[in-house]
């Protein structure tokens, strides 16, 4: 789930809205049947965790030039 | 020499197509068709390097699943595929392959539209029986 993606394209939302949403979004990808063996599902700024929050949250307020 | 007549119809063609590449939109965010028509996939197939699914693929994936594919795939909805028959070949020679897609988190619920691809992947986990990342 790429809630930092998200977070960065859409000016107006805030990193704790986009994350809970893609934690919503998870629970309806869940109830499509995927074989629980075989199935890994990820949120982006959970997975690469560590300083990602804080480093999307200062990119999006940076220029790039 | 090119036939005077041949070089009208050759950039009328040029033409059209540069009409097609500055007013057709199909991106991620947003869906713009040219013409009153509606979208070109005839064009959209030769622009994203995609291949026409056909009745040969059908059959490949009837044979190496032992079920008809499914029904988003018989009925043309999925009417075009990037590598698929290199993907076949693999599975039929007994090597492994994975399923990766997912999502950009949008709203409190998915809609519909969101379910498409979801469907379809949940239906190769089952018929290929291989794993999936989300």
């Amino acid at each position: 789930m790429t809630d930092d993606e998200k977070f960065l394209y859409r000016p107006e939302l805030e990193l704790d809205k986009v994350t809970k949403m893609g934690l919503s979004n998870i629970k309806d990808i869940i109830a499509f049947g995927f074989d629980l063996e075989k199935t890994f599902i990820f949120l982006d700024t959970e997975y690469i965790q560590y300083l990602y929050p804080n480093t999307i949250k200062v990119q999006k307020n940076t220029t790039l030039n | 020499m090119v036939e005077p007549a041949k070089k009208v119809e050759e950039e009328k063609k040029a033409v059209e197509q540069h009409k097609y590449e500055v007013d057709e939109e199909v991106t991620a965010f947003g869906v713009h068709a040219s013409s009153e028509k509606g979208i070109d996939y005839e064009k959209l197939l030769v622009r994203f390097g995609c291949a026409a699914m056909n009745d040969d693929l059908k059959a490949k994936i009837l044979n190496l699943t032992g079920a008809k594919p499914h029904r988003l795939i018989r009925r043309d909805i999925f009417f075009c595929h990037r590598d698929l028959d290199i993907i076949l070949n693999r599975y039929e020679q007994g090597k492994l392959f994975y399923l990766y897609t997912g999502r950009g988190p949008s709203a409190e619920a998915l809609h519909l539209g969101h379910a498409i691809p979801f469907i379809i992947c949940k239906y190769l986990q089952e018929a290929f029986d291989v794993p999936i990342v989300i």
